[in-house]
């Protein structure tokens, strides 16, 4: 239980009167404190159980709604001191009035900036973060690593106010409640797995069924496949599948270190000419570790004025479609269009 | 464009064909990849690749089974055939061996058509085509008449009786006149039809699953052996096109969801080629399927549907039909409904919101 001592020290600086010595603006709002830091303007509303505690730190449990200045979203942040939840626990939240919401660690529950600082990621992150403002309390509960169940209670009395206060100090008065998204300029602060340096025999033969590809070893690109950590118990894994003179195609695979086990991945396509279709092979792809995104860049022709891409986001259950555009008629570009610019599919855009 | 159903059960097969059939309302025949009008209570239809027209009506349309309807009565031409085909197909209930069918058109003469004998079922087991000199007396009935009732028995004993509008019948055909450009040819009905003429010539092997697929499809799915399955229907072929065929192979049963591959064949390339499909979640959007729930297909719409259901009553799930259009299958509407009701089936696969074309495109 006290394997966060070290953490302990790293942080005092956080602590409400830790950041009066920065200079930051604040307000007590009931059982909330708001603050903002004049530097970066970074605001956040904190509540803290057991402030305190006596024992150095400063609560056994925290929860923090804050926002960059320019932040699109609200980033929802439990910071756990007393004790830690195991490295695949699901992590539940429950308010007085709103449904029970399960995040998975490392997969919609990440920790980034410090390996106790767990983030609300998500589409239950923004479901939560609505029956947060309304509520009174938040429920929440863990595993730790001696698989024993901590549950423990936040208050929400005077979250709303704070949340406003902050609007008012950011210059945003009216601007949306919504949260899920990446922290900003945080790094990810879970356990690393050791990324393999060559691919497996089993990896290969789930690549030999995936219908678009060609033998790897037909394929100028075949050697370049990557290997990444998409949460604390999973890689996802890259592999060449087509080539051709501008659209290079790779197929994508899980590996669960847990189970040992392989899965190919499939993805959403669009086509104007059949609509919505299923695909095994991104196009141009690429993957971003750090916000877990995966993106694709079909070029309907070399110049690229035509063709698909899409961005997914890996969640708690994989991957994600977060965006999908696409444009049939190579028709050259128009003067404000850039490079993969092309109609926006998904979502789809309402008038 | 030929349907063969394999398994020899007909109940079997209607279950199947019931289960497949969600969502291929009238309605949505009309947006086929073929030349459609509604005249009254008739469709009239043109395939594209046989030129084969005809005009359908439908009992109890959008069953609460899921079906396109209990009944249909159809009545068809092809391009070059010298008289018209009636046919009665039958969802609901499943004819006894033998059975008359009975029908009267108004209070006309009572016509008796034998299964088996003057009542055949061809390209698919509930498709049953009116011949002989009954049907010739039958089809000048119907284009006089308002309603035709018919009444068979069924294999629990007892009979089944259910009666089609006729309105809208005689504009129908005329309709397909204009489109075979045979205007004032005879209203003649009763010769067997050539199932060749009606659903285009087939090429594969009806009997056995060609070598190269079942070597594909072990290469290149997830399934389970073909031939461990212990189901009696395992796989299904139709033609959808002059030159493609589609097999859609059972991948796993299962009482709720059983899984299908879908595989097109292209005679010209000698290709096959697994089909990748959509599926639709409210948390994860659209992802990549290769399998199917449910599947089956319709050969008179060309739709190939999918139920992905929720629960084992099927009142949350996802639903998508697909029409086969020139080379490949589009996606012609997607339904998803993510919470699940009181487990009724009577709600199976109703009042699914429409995911796909979205309301705002």
């Amino acid at each position: 239980m006290r394997v966060i001592v070290a953490i302990l020290a790293s942080l005092i600086m956080w602590s409400p009167a830790a950041a009066e010595t920065f200079g930051e603006k604040r307000a007590y709002f009931k059982d909330w404190l708001a603050a903002c830091r004049p530097a970066t303007n970074y605001c956040s509303a904190i509540t803290y159980i057991n402030p305190n505690p006596g024992d150095g730190a400063v609560a056994d449990y925290w929860l923090r709604v804050g926002r960059q200045i320019d932040g699109e979203q609200w980033e929802i942040s439990m910071v756990t001191i007393v004790d830690m939840p195991n490295s695949s626990s699901s992590i539940f939240f429950k308010t007085d009035t709103g449904e029970e919401h399960w995040f998975s660690r490392g997969n919609d529950i990440v920790a980034y900036g410090g390996v106790n600082e767990f983030y609300l990621l998500g589409h239950s992150a923004e479901l939560l973060f609505s029956e947060m403002i309304a509520g009174r309390r938040l429920d929440a509960g863990f595993w730790n690593d001696a698989d024993q169940s901590l549950d423990f209670t936040f208050s929400l009395s005077g979250l709303s106010a704070s949340l406003l206060w902050i609007d008012e100090n950011q210059k945003r008065l009216g601007s949306p409640r919504i949260a899920g998204a990446l922290p900003i300029n945080q790094t990810l602060a879970e356990d690393r797995i050791t990324l393999p340096g060559m691919l497996s025999d089993p990896l290969m033969e789930l690549h030999a069924k995936t219908a678009s590809c060609e033998p790897l070893y037909e394929l100028i690109h075949a050697e370049d496949w990557g290997v990444y950590q998409v949460n604390n118990e999973s890689l996802l894994y890259m592999i060449p599948c087509t080539a051709g003179a501008y659209n290079f195609g790779y197929s994508f695979y899980t590996y669960n270190t847990k189970y040992d086990q392989y899965q190919a991945l499939l993805f959403a396509d669009y086509w104007d000419s059949v609509g919505w279709t299923g695909t095994d092979v991104l196009i141009n792809a690429y993957y971003d570790p750090e916000t877990r995104t995966l993106g694709s860049f079909y070029k309907g022709r070399g110049i690229g004025d035509c063709g698909t891409s899409g961005e997914w986001r890996w969640e708690q259950y994989g991957f994600k479609l977060i965006k999908f555009n696409a444009k049939s008629k190579c028709e050259g570009y128009s003067d404000d269009q850039a490079i993969g610019e092309f109609p926006q599919i998904y979502p789809p855009v309402t008038n | 464009m030929r349907s063969i159903i394999l398994g020899p059960s007909l109940s079997r097969l209607i279950i199947a064909i019931v289960a497949g059939l969600i969502l291929c309302s009238p309605a949505t025949a009309k947006t086929v990849g073929v030349q459609a009008t509604e005249y009254k209570e008739w469709i009239a239809n043109c395939q594209a690749h046989t030129n084969y027209c005809y005009a359908v009506t439908y009992i109890n349309p959008d069953a609460s089974s899921g079906s396109i309807a209990d009944y249909w009565l159809s009545v068809g031409r092809s391009i070059t055939g010298k008289q018209w085909e009636i046919s009665i197909t039958t969802i609901q209930e499943e004819p006894a061996d033998g059975t008359e069918f009975l029908v009267q058109a108004d209070d006309g003469e009572q016509l008796s058509f034998t299964l088996g004998e003057n009542a055949k079922a061809i390209g698919s087991a509930n498709a049953f085509y009116l011949i002989g000199d009954q049907a010739s007396t039958l089809l000048p009935d119907l284009l006089s008449g308002t309603r035709l009732n018919v009444e068979f028995g069924m294999a629990t004993g007892t009979n089944e009786t259910f009666s089609f509008s006729l309105a809208g019948l005689k504009a129908a055909l005329l309709w397909i006149d204009k489109i075979q450009d045979r205007k004032g040819e005879p209203r003649t009905a009763g010769m067997e039809p050539d199932p060749d003429q009606i659903f285009g010539v087939l090429a594969p092997s009806t009997d056995v699953l060609p070598g190269e697929l079942l070597a594909y499809h072990s290469l290149k799915s997830s399934c389970k052996p073909i031939n461990s399955l212990s189901v009696e229907r395992s796989w299904e072929l139709h033609q959808v096109s002059y030159d493609s065929y589609l097999y859609i192979l059972s991948c796993w049963p299962n009482d709720t969801n059983p899984a299908s591959s879908v595989y097109v064949y292209n005679k010209n390339y000698k290709h096959y080629s697994l089909r990748l499909f959509v599926d639709y979640r409210e948390n994860g959007g659209w992802s990549g399927a290769n399998i199917l729930y449910n599947a089956s297909f319709d050969p008179i719409t060309q739709t190939l549907s999918s139920f992905h259901k929720g629960n084992d009553s099927g009142d949350c799930g996802t639903i998508g039909n697909w029409v086969w259009q020139d080379y490949d299958f589009k996606l012609n509407a997607f339904f998803a409904k993510p919470e699940c009701g009181e487990r009724s089936n009577s709600q199976a696969g109703k009042d699914f919101p429409q995911i796909y074309p979205a309301a705002s495109n």
